[in-house]
This record gives structure tokens, C-alpha cells and sequence, in this order.
């Protein structure tokens, strides 16, 4: 027999459908008695051998079906699932410098338009961005062919795993059939059914969110679960899926009926052994009451069940939102403090906080604690210490300890505050109660910081300033890969210690972060490190790390916001010239607002640009408040809007806000300084002298702290002492000096010393001609020396360049001499601070 | 370039390997003995202590340890580089000796050279249902190996592509480069060839 044309004749018929090939081998072998029995007879071998092939490879060779080391631009790495859907792997995304999970299609003879509409299912979930939804990037094909659906690698565990370890709470069960009807909610506005809800399906993160996996991709699933003539997923199909009818939005809500069933009673509904008992029962039995299995099931919840398990898809929830009121308002419940105020919403948390500490490896230990009544609660965070002092360790500690300010100020119920006095106190429990009396604070939350090569081992514990005692602690150590999930699991932490839980649009807020790429991550915690020192080296930094991160991951936000607020200062202090500034501004607060809608120091900083730049402070004012609804204690927010309301002489509204900023965020000396500066426009000269106190406090080096004492001492005059800070801002600042230097010079022509004025003002031309800044602030020198015609027209220059720094002169007491002229309130009126 | 295949000082174990590949390339079959086993002993090792690395211990991710192989032999540290196609072959089959001695001292051990089989269709069973016991496993690929040696004398060429796809973790592409055919013809006789496989082990074992 010729083997080769015997294997032409089986490729060909191969290609044709299966009821064809018979009568075509029959006709291609013309007679030829033996080839055809021979292929007819391995061509009833294809089938099972595909099989058998794909379960020996199971077994050999992890990759399955094998792929090539690469796919696309993916690496593979590893094998971390195999099931019906086919082989789920770990690899690593070249481009993005992310691991990520790819899922490969099985092959199977299927024809190209189921082909086609799964990927166009796929396609259509890849554009849900839904907190409860997995991620997908992108939907690919290898070189030979093969489709594969690369989506977020999640750090967690499926419920399936999550049921294998032991039974949960009814308050984790509600939760989760929670999150997972939200998921299925958005889906389902969009018409998209996923057929295939079981706890395998479900994902559970680590830091407590579930994520619905393999949406839309069941039908493919399902036949190959029939043909192995495995249950699969029979047990969470409903009556009308059985029965061959096409799946609609109701049958999404039985799986999920089943599945919560799973959850509260510990075993299935239909648990029959068998595929076709199972399909006997699920037609015709009805489930055993959940309180016969666990009689502290609540009945509400047993109704809630039921009703998702009605055999008549129309007697069922009508959509996943009506659903939703029901478990929503059973949630609520639950959390009303009268019934039973600490218990019933700790267990969840904790469980959380005992999941997160699994995970890390790390220990925690915790005490029952309740706060006195009518103590709100609060927290301080004090300054996390880092274990050496070299300034890679202090980044790390000053950039976790912000971050997790941000994440705790996020939870409800819990207020984070302190003041920049936090600074003095020391970590010992006499220490606490005396920061408790100060700060009127009931906890106070203390870590320190210790890396070594990548790892990172973090210590920290919680104390009451009610006694001193410990209410918890906690260490973790894990990779700096693993960084950027620290904050967040410190958080749970605290918050299953303190009893304030996460809020679900906080927990998607949080998401977001979490599921950052931990490179861009730890960048981005270096370049805000750079951006609060604030100097022209500083800057130059943090643009570097900043870059670094959207090298890491070209749509992470916070870079680009942190991008933009940098180039913004920058464009102030003449490191740029205005328009360049004023372009790299605008694209990287667009961009960030584009990549994160919802984030609130994204809009704020692109407030702060149409204010200082575009010179629109209406359109300024609607991005502030913007950024207010979305996160009302974003620090920066109130920082910015503060600078903002200052310059339009709405001065006690400033205040409020910049002292919001500071109790905020105590540890960045510029929400300090700027508020002491509003105080002192206000004529509260004392109180500005306490809040720049406090910012040197925590940083006596730093300069803007000096330039404004130098405007205090001016104002009480006091020029001599003017003039020694004035100086002390000066050297502090290095290559930032300028604006000091204005302020030195102008403070000397003011007392007589006109050469040595005149000479620094030479300076400041040199710096003028560069970048176009400055001209202000000399004009104030000039002014002085009573050339007032040369002043205004460097004013005139500043106005042509549109230099930003005309939107902050009027009521600076440094212009005072000049608004009295006519000029300047013509100017004014220009550059549009004034109507 | 010269080397020392680990784990033996033997001088006479010291041959250029691209020169092995080369003349390999220009259809000389003494080359092709002369790498098998110097790519055997090097996988071998590699294998072994890859095993503490493999989700199961019968686990094996053939296309890195392949790879890693290659790197070593040939000395080439470089990033982004791709394993010859005809060193792909020669360790493809090196990897099919290498599992196979593998199952058999598995046997050896479990069965104390007991000699009685399992019945096919058990064993098919529970592949299926995610691999079974561990010396069912070792079953199967033993009976695959006799299989495999039957293919050998039925149609070589199609034994050398089930070792490429199936024991090198290879895709069609790869196949066909490594053995200078076209994928079209890789992807039927990787077809015809596994349903070939299958009858052959469901009809010589199915009585056990």
C-alpha cells in the first residue's frame, strides 16, 4: 500500500465535513479495495486519538495542546490549569513587562463560524470594563493558528478552591453572590450571556474580589465536556440549557442560584452522581431546604435561593438587578449596627485580612477591640521606619505609608488623620496614648520597612490611645514584584481590626491599583517621592521614574499624572519653557484622565493646568469639583484647589481646603507650607508661623519652608530676619533658587542694599532669557528700585509669554507695591483673575 | 565550538556540535548517532533537575528543558535566540527516550517487573479523566512506545513528526522546519499518525 497517498487521501478528507469523507474515499480510491478500509478505517480513529493525545500530553507535556515557547508577543512560562476550556498559562508579556494569563482555545473540528462568534463573544467581553469581570487585553493568534485570549493574571483563587478548603460564612457567601450578579448585571446590559456560571469560573482575589472568568466561551466547553462523557459542568446547568434551548440571561441566574446554594449549604443542590442522574434531578427534583442542611441559614436567603432555583425561567429573578435589590438590601441587613454591631460585618473582613496574611506568608495576630462609644473611629499613620537610612529604603517607607494613608482614607466609617506634630511622637505605647490625647485619634498604626535585594519585609502593628495596648499586628514579607498589593492588604488588615469595612466602589477603586504592573508600581512610588522634594534636580527625577513606569506599563495613570504635575512645576520654575511646559502638561493630564475617568488627582491636576495655563479658571473650577465628587479625601485635590481659590483671593475657602490637605496628609511638607502661606494672606500671621513650623519639622531642609518664614518675618517687618531666611531658601534651593532670589532682591532694594539687589536681579535675566520665567517676580525687584516703567514692561513680556505665574500675583503681598498703580489692574483684568 | 557533555570527562566526548548539526543539515544520518546521545545525557540531567520545578512529577515541559538544552550544548547565553530546527528533532527524540525510561523504572519500581498490563481501554479511561494513578500513566506511554516502534517500520517519517509534536512540544511550523517538510504535510501526518497510534493501541491492548 502507498502510505503517502494513503495520507493525501486521509488529509483530504479530513477537510471535508464528517458525513462527505465516506463517498469521497470511496470515489478517490477507485476500486482500490485495501487503501480504502485502511483509511476509512483510521478515519474512525480521529476522533478518540484526538483525545487520547491531548490527555497523554497532559500528562508529558504541560503545554497543551504544545505550543511554542512564544505566542505573539507573549512568552509562556508555565502551565497553571488545564480544564474543559483547555490550557490556561503563566506567561510573560515582552511589551508591557507584565505577566499575564493565557487561555488557548481548544482545538476541535468545529466549523469557522462557531469560530468566528466566540471570538466576537470574546471581543464583545474584552470591551466590558467591569471591576467583577476578568480583564481580557487582547485576543490573538499564534503563528500556527491557534486562538488564545491573553487576560490579567489575578492573584487568588477560584471559588472552586475556595469550597474545596472548608465551608465560609454567610456574609462571604453573600458577598460574593454579590460582586458575581454585578458582574453578570453589566454583562447582561449588554446582551451577553455566559452560560457556563460554576464556582471554577468564579475567581476570587486576594484582596477579596471576585472576577467572572471565561464569559461567553461555554458552548464549546460543554461539548467537549459531552463528548468525554464527563458531568463537567452539569451540575450548575439549568433545566432549560439541558433541554437544548439556548441559554438566555435567566439561565446565568440558576448556575448562580446553584452556586450560592453551594456556598451557604456546603454541598450542591443537585448532587446526584452521574451525568445523567444529575440531569434527571436537575429536570425534576427540587433541592433540599438549605436550613435542613445548616439551620443557621437565614431564611431570607433561603428565599433568595429558591427563587433563583425555579425551574421556570420566567418564575425567576427577572435580571440580575432585580436580584441585586434583594441581596443588596439583605446585605444592609446585615451591617445595620443595632442588630449586632461588631460581629456581623467583621467576619468577612477578617476572613479577608486571614486569606491576605496566608498568602504572604506573613503572621497577624489580633484582639477583640471596640472602640468606646462615641470615640469615632480614627487612626494616625505614623512616619513607617525605614530599617537603614539610605534614601532607596526612606522612598520605599515614605512611599508605602502614603499609599496606604490613601487606601485607609478610602474605608468607611474610619476617619485617617494627623497632623504634622505625628512627626515627634516615637513608637512607644505611652507614646500612643499621648498622640491619642493629641491628635484625638482612637488607634495609631505603626510599621517599619525593611528590604533586602527584592524582597520586602514590612512590620506593622496597631495600638488604641485608649490604653496603649496592641489591637493587632501584623508582618509581611514578600517580593518587591509584589509591592503594590502591600497597601491594599495592610489596609484589610486594619480595617478588619478597626471594623470599618470597604465600600464596593472603594474596593473597585482599589482593583485598579492592585492590578497595576508592580514594576510601574514601584517607579511611580519613586517619582512621587522626587516630586514632593521639589527642587529642579528633584524634578528632573521623578520625570525619569515617572517615564520608567509607563515604560513598565504605558497605561498606568498616576504616571501620567504624576508626569503632568511635575512638568507643571516645572514650567513654573523655569526648568522648561512656558509652552513646552504648558504642551507636556496638557497631553499627560489628558492622558491620565483618559486611561483613569475616575480618578480624582488626575483631574485635579488637569484643573490646575486649565488654571495656570490655559488661564480658564471656570472650566478649572468644574474639573476640582469633579475630582471632589470622586474622592472627596484625595489629598492633592484639596491641595491644588487651595492653591487654585488663593489665587483668586477666595481666601477662607482656601483654607478650608488646604487645611484639609494637611490633615489629609500630614508627611508632605508643601501642603504645609502653602496652607501657612494662605493663613498669612488672610492676616493670620500666627497661625501660618505654627503650620510652616510643623512643615520644617518634618523637613528642615526644605526650601519653600525657609521663603515662606522670609515672608512672615517681611510681613511682621522683620527684614534682617527676611533677609537671613530669604538667604537659607536660597542656598537650600541649589538650581531652583530663582524665585527666592527675587525675593532676596527685593528685600534688599526695599532696605537700601541697591547694588547688591541690582546684581542679583542680573541673575534673574539670565534665567528670564532661557525660559521666559521670572520676569514677574523681577519685575517686583525693579519695581522696588523705582524703575516702575522697566517693571511693567517685563510684566508686559510675561503676559505676551503667558507665563502662569501672572494667575498667582494678585493679592501677593510681594505685588502689593505695584497693584496700586493702574497698570496692574489692567493686567489683572487681562490675564483674567479679576472680572 | 568545542565542549564537554556534563557529566563525563572523557576527552573523547569533546566534538563541535555545530558541525554535528551541519552535516546533520546535509542529510548525513552518522550525525544524527553521534548527537543523540550527547543530547541525551544533557537533557537527561536537565531533566532531572528540572523535576523538583514540574507541576507533577511525571511532568515534563519538553519545549524549555529542549531549549535549555540546546543553550548549554552550544554554549550560547544569548537572549531571543531559536534552537536549530534539526537539534529540535535529534532532542525530540531524545526526549521520547528519556520519558520512556523514565515510566519504565516508574514500572520497575511499582510493579516489582510484574508484567501483567492493564487493559487499553482502562487506561485510555482514566487518562481522560486527568491522568490516573501514576503507574497507569507509565503505561501508557510505555504502550505508546511500543506503538511507536511499529509506526517506525510503517512509515518513519510519521514517527518523526509524533516525536517533534508529541515528545518535543513542538508546533507544525517548528516540525516542519526541523524535519524539511512543509507544514501541510506535518499537519496530515501528525493526523494520520495519531489515528494510526490509536487503533494500533486499541487493538493489540485492548484485551490486556
Amino acid at each position: 500500500m502507498n502510505t503517502s497517498r494513503a495520507e493525501q487521501l486521509f488529509g483530504d478528507a479530513l477537510s471535508l465535513p464528517p458525513e462527505d469523507r465516506g463517498s469521497f474515499i470511496s470515489y478517490a480510491c477507485a476500486g482500490d479495495v485495501a487503501l480504502e478500509a485502511e483509511i476509512l478505517s483510521l478515519l474512525d480513529h480521529v476522533n478518540s486519538s484526538e483525545v487520547l493525545f491531548a490527555s497523554l500530553a497532559k500528562i508529558v507535556i504541560p503545554d497543551l495542546p504544545p505550543p511554542s515557547l512564544h505566542a505573539g508577543r507573549f512568552e509562556i512560562l508555565e502551565c497553571i490549569g488545564v480544564g474543559g476550556m483547555g490550557a490556561v498559562y503563566r506567561a510573560h508579556d515582552s511589551r508591557l513587562e507584565r505577566d499575564v494569563a493565557l487561555k488557548f482555545m481548544p482545538a476541535q473540528h468545529e466549523s469557522a463560524d462557531v469560530d468566528n462568534r466566540l471570538l466576537h463573544e470574546a471581543r464583545a467581553v474584552a470591551a466590558l470594563e467591569h471591576p467583577n469581570i476578568c480583564t481580557i487585553f487582547e485576543i490573538a493568534e499564534t503563528e500556527d493558528g491557534r486562538s488564545f485570549i491573553a487576560m490579567t493574571l489575578y492573584d487568588g483563587e477560584t471559588l472552586r478552591e475556595r469550597l474545596a478548603r472548608g465551608s465560609m460564612t454567610e456574609a462571604d457567601a453573600l458577598d460574593i453572590t454579590i460582586q458575581a450578579a454585578r458582574g453578570l448585571s453589566a454583562a447582561h446590559a449588554h446582551n451577553i450571556v455566559h452560560r457556563d456560571i460554576k464556582p471554577g469560573n468564579i475567581m476570587v482575589t486576594s484582596a477579596g474580589l471576585v472576577k467572572l472568568l471565561d464569559f461567553g466561551l461555554a458552548t464549546r466547553a460543554s461539548t467537549g465536556a459531552r463528548e468525554g462523557g464527563l458531568p463537567g459542568t452539569i451540575p450548575y446547568m439549568s433545566p432549560e440549557q439541558l433541554r437544548g434551548e439556548t441559554p438566555g440571561t435567566q439561565s446565568d441566574l440558576w448556575s448562580l442560584g446553584v452556586v450560592m446554594y453551594e456556598m451557604l449549604a456546603g454541598e450542591r443542590p443537585f448532587a446526584a452522581e452521574g451525568r445523567d442522574d444529575c440531569i434527571t434531578s436537575i429536570l425534576n427534583d427540587k433541592p433540599r431546604l438549605l436550613r435542613s442542611i445548616n439551620r443557621q441559614a437565614s431564611a431570607r436567603l433561603e428565599r433568595i435561593v429558591a427563587r433563583l432555583l425555579e425551574r421556570d425561567p420566567n418564575a425567576r429573578y427577572h435580571s440580575a438587578d432585580e436580584l441585586l435589590r434583594d441581596l443588596t438590601r439583605e446585605q444592609a441587613e446585615r451591617n445595620r449596627p443595632v442588630a449586632s454591631p461588631l460581629r456581623s460585618r467583621r467576619a468577612p473582613i477578617l476572613a479577608l485580612a486571614g486569606a491576605a496574611a496566608f498568602l504572604f506568608g506573613g503572621t497577624s495576630v489580633w484582639r477583640h477591640f471596640a472602640p468606646s462609644p462615641g470615640v469615632a473611629k480614627s487612626i494616625a499613620v505614623l512616619p513607617f521606619l525605614p530599617a537603614d537610612n539610605d534614601s532607596a529604603q526612606k522612598y520605599l517607607a515614605d512611599g508605602l505609608r502614603d499609599e496606604l494613608t490613601t487606601v485607609l482614607s478610602q474605608l468607611q466609617g474610619l476617619q485617617v488623620l494627623g497632623q504634622s506634630s505625628v512627626a515627634r511622637f516615637g513608637n512607644e505605647p505611652g507614646d500612643m496614648q499621648a498622640i491619642g490625647r493629641a491628635l484625638q485619634v482612637s488607634s495609631v498604626l505603626t510599621a517599619t520597612v525593611e528590604g533586602s535585594g527584592d524582597s520586602v519585609h514590612v512590620r506593622a502593628a496597631l495600638y488604641s490611645t485608649e490604653d496603649g495596648s496592641r489591637i493587632w499586628a501584623s508582618s509581611y514579607q514578600l517580593p518587591l514584584s509584589q509591592l503594590v498589593r502591600l497597601p491594599h492588604e495592610m489596609a484589610s488588615g486594619v480595617a478588619a481590626a478597626l471594623d470599618a469595612p470597604l465600600s464596593d466602589t472603594e474596593r473597585a477603586k482599589l482593583t485598579q491599583l492592585a492590578s497595576a504592573n508592580p514594576k510601574a508600581y514601584t517607579s511611580w512610588l519613586r517619582g512621587r517621592y522626587f516630586w514632593h522634594q521639589r527642587t529642579a534636580s528633584s524634578y528632573t527625577r521623578a520625570i525619569e521614574h515617572f517615564e520608567q513606569a509607563l515604560e513598565e506599563d504605558s497605561s498606568f495613570a498616576p504616571a501620567y499624572a504624576g508626569l503632568a504635575s511635575v512638568y507643571m512645576q516645572q514650567g513654573m520654575a523655569g526648568q522648561l519653557p512656558v509652552e513646552e511646559a504648558a504642551a507636556l502638561t496638557r497631553a499627560a493630564a489628558l492622558r491620565a484622565v483618559e486611561l483613569a475617568d475616575n480618578s480624582a488627582e488626575a483631574h485635579s491636576v488637569l484643573a490646575l493646568y486649565l488654571h495656570s495655563y490655559a488661564w480658564d479658571s471656570e472650566l478649572a473650577e468644574r474639573e476640582f469639583r469633579r475630582a471632589l465628587e470622586l474622592d472627596p479625601d484625595q489629598p492633592l485635590t484639596h491641595h491644588y484647589y487651595s492653591t487654585f481659590l488663593r489665587s483668586l483671593r477666595r481666601l477662607d475657602e482656601a483654607i478650608a481646603h488646604g487645611t484639609r490637605a494637611v490633615e489629609l496628609d500630614p508627611l508632605v511638607p508643601g501642603y504645609g507650607e502653602t496652607l501657612a502661606l494662605t493663613l498669612l494672606r488672610a492676616g493670620r500671621s500666627n497661625a501660618a508661623l505654627q503650620q510652616i513650623r510643623s512643615a520644617l519639622e518634618l523637613d528642615s531642609t526644605y526650601w519653600r519652608a525657609h521663603a515662606v518664614l522670609g515672608a512672615i518675618s517681611e510681613n511682621a517687618n522683620r527684614p534682617d530676619d527676611a533677609i537671613r531666611e530669604y538667604h537659607r531658601a536660597n542656598q537650600l534651593a541649589g538650581a531652583s533658587a530663582h524665585r527666592t532670589t527675587a525675593d532676596l532682591a527685593r528685600v534688599l532694594a526695599l532696605n537700601g542694599s541697591e547694588r547688591e539687589a541690582r546684581r542679583l536681579v542680573d541673575t534673574l535675566w539670565v534665567v528670564a532669557a532661557r525660559s521666559g520665567a521670572y520676569e514677574a517676580a523681577a519685575a517686583t525687584v525693579l519695581y522696588a528700585l523705582g524703575d516702575d516703567s522697566i517693571a511693567f514692561y517685563w510684566l508686559e513680556t510675561a503676559f505676551q509669554q503667558k507665563q502662569p505665574h501672572l494667575r498667582y500675583l494678585d493679592g501677593d503681598p510681594r505685588y502689593e507695591p505695584l497693584a496700586h498703580d493702574p497698570r496692574f489692574a489692567n493686567l489683572m483684568q487681562r490675564v483674567g483673575v479679576r472680572p | 565550538m568545542s565542549l564537554q557533555p556534563p557529566g563525563s570527562s572523557d576527552p573523547s566526548h569533546l566534538v563541535t556540535i555545530d558541525l554535528l548539526l551541519q552535516q546533520l543539515a546535509d542529510g548525513e544520518r552518522d550525525a544524527f548517532d553521534a548527537l543523540l546521545p550527547l543530547v541525551y545525557s544533557e537533557l537527561h540531567q536537565l531533566a532531572r533537575q528540572h523535576r523538583r520545578r514540574w507541576s507533577g512529577d511525571e511532568t515534563l515541559n519538553t519545549t524549555a528543558i529542549v531549549h535549555e538544552a540546546y543553550l548549554r550544548l552550544a554554549g550560547t547565553p544569548e537572549p531571543g535566540w531559536r534552537s536549530q530546527p534539526h537539534f529540535m528533532a535529534v532532542a525530540s527524540r531524545a526526549m521520547r527516550h528519556i520519558m520512556l525510561d523514565h515510566a519504565r523504572q516508574r514500572q520497575r519500581q511499582k510493579r516489582g517487573g510484574n508484567q501483567q498490563r492493564i487493559p487499553w481501554h482502562e487506561v485510555e479511561e482514566a487518562l481522560r479523566s486527568g491522568g490516573g494513578p501514576a503507574d497507569t500513566r507509565a503505561e501508557a506511554l510505555i504502550a505508546l512506545d511500543e506503538a511507536m516502534r511499529r509506526l517506525e517500520q510503517h512509515d518513519e517519517r510519521q514517527s518523526r513528526i509524533v516525536e517533534c509534536r508529541f515528545f518535543g512540544g513542538m508546533s507544525i511550523p517548528e516540525t516542519g522546519e526541523a524535519l524539511g517538510i512543509s507544514p501541510a504535510t506535518v499537519k496530515r501526518g501528525w493526523a494520520m499518525a495519531q489515528a494510526w497510534l490509536h487503533r494500533e493501541l486499541t487493538a493489540t491492548l485492548e484485551t490486556g
